[in-house]
C-alpha cells in the first residue's frame, strides 16, 4: 500500500490526523499557554475527524471504490483533491490560529510595556519622595538631640530658680533676725522712759529741796545769803534738768513710735509666705519636664518615622525588583514569537501541494524544526521574581 | 567627584531602575540602549564601571566586553553583565570575554549597590 492508498482509508487518515495534532500540541505546549494549545489540538482533532468522515462519505458515494488498487490516482482526482482541500483548510486554520496567537502576544507585550513604563515612573517618584522625607526626619532628629537648646534652657532655668529660691529664703531669715533685734530695742524704750521719769522725779525733789534751802537761807539772814545763791543755782539746775528730761522723753516717745512702725513693717515683710516661690519653682520644673517628655515623644515618633522610611525604601526596592518582569517576559515572549513564526513558516511549507503526503518533505520539515530548536534557546531561565545569583570572577 | 557608571540595556525600564538605584548612592550614571551606542560612548569617555545587558540589538554584551577590552582605557576597568542568561555556559563565555562579574535578572537594588561598591572599591 503506497502513501496515497494509506490516506485513502478513513481510519488511517483519522489516526494520522490525531497523531499529528497531538505532536503539534506537544510542540506548542512549550511556548503557548495550555488553554491555547488545548483549543488548537481540539480544532485539529475535529478537522481530522471531519476529513476522515468526508473521505468515508466520498468512498460510500462511489460505492466502495478502492484507492489502494488504483495506483494511478493523481492529485487531480476529484476525491483526492477534495481531501487535499480539507487538509489545506486544516493547515490554514493552524496558520491563522498561530497568527492570532502572535498578534495576541504582541498586543499583550505592548500593553505590558506601557504598564511597566507607567509603574516605573510612579515608583521612581515615590522613591524620591521617600528620600525627601528621610532628609526632613534627619533634621528633626538633629533638632531633638539630648544636647538640644531645650535641654540647655531647662537646665539654665532650673539653676536660676534655685538661686531665686535660695535668695528669697535668705532674705526671709535676715528679716526675721532684724525684726528680733528691733523688737529688743523697742522693748528697752519703756525702761529708758522710766529712767527718764526717775530723773525728772529727782529733779523735782532737788527743786523742792533747793526751795527749802532758799527758805532756810532767808531765815538765816545775812549769814545765809551765800547759801541762798547756791540754793537758787540748784533750783535753776533742777529746773533745766527737768526740762531736758522732758525733751529727752518727748524724743524717746517719738523714737518709740518710729520703732513701733518699723517693727510692724519688718514684721510684715518677715511674715510673708515664701513657699509660693518654691511652688512656682516646682510648677516651672514640671512644665519643663513635660516639654522634655514631649521632646522625647517627638524623638520616638521621628525614630519610628525613620524606621517606616527604611521599610518603604525596602518595599520600593522589592517593587523595583518585581517590575523587572517586564524585561524578563519581553525576552521570553520575543523568543516564543520566533518559535511561532518558525512553526508558521513550516506549516505554510506543509500546505504546498503533495507536501503533507510527501515523506521526504515531512522529514525535511522535521529536521529543519529540530535544527532551529537546537540553534536557539530561551534567554530567560528565571521562574520567579527572586533576585538572581551574582558571580564576581 | 563620584564614580561614573555606564549602564547598557535595551530595556528602558531596566535602564531607569538601575539609574535610580545607582543615583541613590550618589554615583554618576550615563545610559546606553545597546552595545554599539555604549562602545561609541566609551571611545570618547572614560567610565569607572560598565554594567551591561547581554542580549541587545546591534551589539550584544559579550561583543561589547571584547571590544572594550581592546581599548587601553578599559583593559582593567570593571565590566559586569546584568542579564537573564543564567546558564554556566554563558557565564563561562562571559568570563572568557573579560567580564568582571555576572548578575542574573531580576536584580535586587541593594545587592546591585553592593556589587558596584565592591568592584569600584
Amino acid at each position: 500500500m503506497n502513501i496515497k492508498g494509506f490516506f485513502s482509508k478513513p481510519i488511517y487518515q483519522l489516526s494520522f490526523g490525531l497523531i499529528v495534532s497531538l505532536l503539534i500540541g506537544l510542540l506548542l505546549f512549550q511556548f503557548l499557554p495550555k488553554e491555547v494549545v488545548l483549543i488548537i489540538v481540539i480544532a485539529a482533532c475535529y478537522l481530522s475527524g471531519y476529513t476522515a468522515l468526508k473521505t468515508h462519505s466520498v468512498m460510500d458515494s462511489t460505492d466502495t471504490q478502492d484507492f489502494n488498487q488504483d495506483n494511478s490516482a493523481t492529485p487531480a482526482h476529484p476525491q483526492f483533491a477534495d481531501i487535499q482541500s480539507v487538509q489545506n483548510q486544516l493547515l490554514q486554520s493552524f496558520v491563522s490560529t498561530l497568527f492570532e496567537c502572535k498578534q495576541n502576544i504582541e498586543e499583550a507585550n505592548s500593553v505590558k510595556s506601557d504598564a511597566i513604563s507607567t509603574l516605573s515612573e510612579s515608583f521612581t517618584q515615590q522613591k524620591e519622595l521617600a528620600e525627601l522625607q528621610q532628609e526632613r526626619v534627619t533634621h528633626l532628629l538633629a533638632a531633638d538631640d539630648e544636647e538640644s537648646w531645650l535641654a540647655c534652657v531647662a537646665k539654665e532655668t532650673s539653676l536660676t530658680l534655685e538661686q531665686i529660691v535660695a535668695t528669697t529664703a535668705h532674705m526671709s531669715e535676715e528679716s526675721m533676725d532684724i525684726l528680733e533685734k528691733v523688737e529688743k530695742i523697742n522693748s528697752s524704750v519703756p525702761d529708758v522712759l522710766k529712767a527718764m521719769k526717775d530723773i525728772d522725779q529727782i529733779a523735782s525733789q532737788t527743786n523742792l529741796l533747793a526751795l527749802n534751802a532758799a527758805i532756810e537761807a532767808a531765815r538765816a539772814g545775812e549769814a545765809g545769803r551765800g547759801f541762798a545763791v547756791v540754793a537758787d543755782e540748784v533750783r535753776s539746775l533742777s529746773t533745766r534738768s527737768s526740762g531736758f528730761s522732758h525733751q529727752i522723753q518727748a524724743k524717746l516717745q517719738n523714737m518709740a513710735q518710729q520703732i513701733e512702725s518699723l517693727t510692724q513693717d519688718i514684721s510684715q515683710v518677715a511674715s510673708q509666705d515664701v513657699t509660693y516661690v518654691s511652688e512656682a519653682k516646682k510648677n516651672v520644673q514640671d512644665s519643663i519636664q513635660k516639654l522634655m517628655s514631649n521632646a522625647t515623644d517627638n524623638k520616638e515618633h521621628t525614630a519610628a518615622l525613620e524606621e517606616h522610611n527604611r521599610t518603604l525604601q525596602q518595599s520600593l526596592f522589592d517593587a523595583m525588583r518585581g517590575l523587572q518582569f517586564g524585561d524578563i517576559t519581553s525576552q521570553s515572549l520575543i523568543y516564543t514569537n520566533t518559535k511561532i513564526e518558525k512553526i508558521s513558516q513550516l506549516l505554510e511549507e506543509l500546505m504546498e501541494p503533495q507536501a503533507i503526503v510527501n515523506k521526504e518533505k515531512l522529514q525535511q520539515l522535521i529536521n529543519e524544526l529540530s535544527t532551529f530548536n537546537e540553534a536557539g534557546h530561551n534567554p530567560v531561565s528565571a521562574t520567579s521574581m527572586q533576585s538572581g545569583d551574582i558571580d564576581l570572577f | 567627584m563620584s564614580e561614573h557608571i555606564l549602564v547598557v540595556d535595551d530595556s528602558a525600564s531596566i535602564r531607569q531602575m538601575v539609574e535610580v538605584t545607582l543615583k541613590s548612592a550618589n554615583y554618576q550614571v550615563t545610559l546606553a540602549s545597546d552595545g554599539q551606542e555604549a562602545f561609541d560612548l566609551c571611545k570618547s569617555k572614560s567610565f569607572d564601571f560598565v554594567l551591561t545587558d547581554q542580549n541587545m540589538p546591534r551589539m550584544d554584551g559579550l561583543t561589547l566586553i571584547k571590544s572594550l577590552r581592546g581599548l587601553a582605557t578599559y583593559r582593567t576597568k570593571p565590566i559586569v553583565v546584568l542579564t537573564t542568561e543564567a546558564t554556566d555556559e554563558m557565564k563561562a563565555r562571559g568570563k572568557a570575554a573579560g567580564a568582571t562579574g555576572w548578575m542574573i535578572k531580576p536584580f535586587d537594588p541593594a545587592k546591585l549597590l553592593q556589587v558596584a561598591s565592591k568592584v569600584l572599591g
